[in-house]
């Protein structure tokens, strides 16, 4: 196992974080202190990380091809002294691939979601139509997310930071109420008649949008870490209900 | 009954106006104090507290005090001592700067919230009390402590309850909720100490040398004037802000 940090540059905070890390966990790393920071160049997002060696090249590359990355530099940290430092690169951006595609999607799409908030659901299941399957849930949540933080920001950022069980109770659910009905059980969010079931574009779980919104609320704040929302019942997989939990990542 | 004993006659139009005042300053203050937990440490956050714990301290309860005591009509010349009158004035900001401090500090937390609620409860009674002693006047003051207790935890409890709802719930009707509780909270708490008090005529007839009650209807004037600027100046700047943020 080895520990190394990632130094990555990106034009906006939203999202930056769940995205890394989830590519992050994907090659079998696990977050050790992330930190983001606001510089001339944009926001600073430094990742330290503790993972197999053989994978560490995949999540360079990963990392530094990523869309939302402007610029890339790793380092290793103290754990193992004779490893050579990996140089500090600026990484060549590789040409559009396809999560780069959704994410321009999506950045049209997003417009029009704050024009017509809160009736954003019919855009986004319109949306969802016309996205290629191969990216749809990705792209569903990552539109998802930007909806999140941007609620967050415009209608719940001033106030006490909470612990997650009240943030989910005081920000998260009265959010997601002025998008869809949905009530509180037992920590989870529920909601009735998500209008991601039932389309015929999902064969799993089908209320990424959801997923992501939830996400954008919860870790915009900071203070709780990174949080992962699953849905564990969705009525598209027959369920009465779409459940959503919430579990802090590190 | 003591023929002694002098009574306050309340004037129901400024009593109902030192309730109101007492609102208003309050939702300026917590206005102000729900930034508090978003300012970046530092001078950012002080110059919040700052801001915050004023409004509070001498809006919503030094004006509101003043007011009530204007209300209070007694058949005796009644002036204030002016150094205990700006010391009444320092514990009730002070009070309520610690406590918005405590509460607006890191994550929200029960033990935050009472520790909070205890100073700026403590401190609304702290400042009554003070601005009762500064009252220069022919007779003698003393205290019903069962009431004066009552009185105090009026201002702990309701202070708590406002500190609550200002800090947790977001919206604007929770943070009027919040601003009519604080109110109850400083008015209750000061025409329950009225109650607890007991002036008697001492047979003195000495002049009394401080500043006649009057005397505060500028300085009130100015604060409510000032406080309904910054309602209005938050409420335009914080309209801007929502509009100019990026999806």
């Amino acid at each position: 196992m080895i520990d190394v940090e990632f130094r990555i540059t990106a034009e906006r905070r939203e999202g930056l974080l769940l995205e890394l890390g989830r590519i992050v966990m994907n090659c079998g790393y696990t977050l050790l202190r992330p930190r983001t920071a606001h510089t001339d160049e944009g926001v600073l997002l430094t990742l330290a990380v503790r993972g197999p060696e053989r994978n560490l090249s995949t999540l360079s590359e990963r990392l530094s091809t990523h869309p939302l990355a402007q610029s890339f530099e790793s380092s290793m940290l103290g754990g193992k002294a004779s490893a050579p430092p990996i140089a500090p690169v600026q990484q060549p951006r590789q040409a559009a691939r396809a999560d780069e595609a959704y994410i321009r999607e999506v950045e049209a799409l997003l417009p029009e979601l704050a024009r017509h908030f809160p009736k954003v659901l019919p855009l986004v299941v319109g949306f969802e139509r016309e996205i290629s399957p191969e990216y749809l849930d990705e792209a569903s949540r990552y539109a998802g997310t930007r909806l999140g933080a941007w609620m967050f920001k415009r209608d719940y950022a001033l106030g006490a930071r909470m612990n997650l069980a009240d943030s989910v109770k005081q920000i998260a659910l009265p959010a997601m109420r002025s998008l869809r009905s949905c009530e509180l059980v037992d920590g989870a969010l529920v909601v009735k008649d998500s209008p991601f079931c039932g389309t015929g574009l999902h064969h799993g779980a089908s209320c990424h949008f959801l997923r992501g919104c939830l996400e954008g609320l919860l870790n915009e704040p900071g203070h709780l870490g990174t949080l992962h929302v699953e849905e564990t019942t969705c009525r598209n997989l027959g369920a009465a209900r779409c459940t959503f939990t919430f579990t802090p990542v590190d | 009954m003591n023929a002694h004993l002098i009574h306050c006659e309340l004037d129901p139009l400024l009593a109902a106006l030192s309730y109101a005042v007492s609102v208003l300053g309050s939702f300026t203050a917590l206005q102000l104090a729900i930034a508090i937990p978003v300012a970046p440490a530092g001078m950012a956050r002080t110059k919040a507290i700052l801001a915050a714990g004023a409004a509070m301290g001498g809006g919503a309860i030094w004006a509101m005090h003043f007011i009530a005591m204007l209300a209070c009509k007694m058949a005796i010349p009644v002036t204030y001592d002016l150094g205990l009158t700006a010391l009444s004035a320092v514990i009730a900001i002070g009070s309520c700067m610690a406590g918005l401090a405590i509460v607006g500090n890191g994550v929200f937390t029960p033990l935050k919230l009472a520790g909070g609620g205890l100073l700026m409860g403590v401190g609304v009674a702290g400042m009554h009390y003070t601005g009762m002693m500064a009252m220069q006047m022919p007779a003698s003051l003393t205290y019903d402590m069962n009431i004066v207790a009552i009185s105090v935890g009026i201002a702990v409890i309701a202070s708590i309850a406002a500190l609550w709802l200002a800090f947790k719930m977001r919206g604007t009707l929770p943070m009027l909720a919040s601003a009519l509780i604080m109110g109850v909270a400083v008015s209750g708490m000061h025409y329950t100490a009225m109650e607890a008090a007991q002036i008697q005529h001492d047979g003195s007839h000495g002049v009394a040398t401080g500043i006649e009650a009057g005397d505060f209807g500028l300085a009130i004037f100015l604060i409510v004037a000032l406080l309904l600027g910054v309602v209005l100046m938050i409420t335009l700047k914080r309209q801007q802000q929502r509009a100019q943020i990026q999806i």
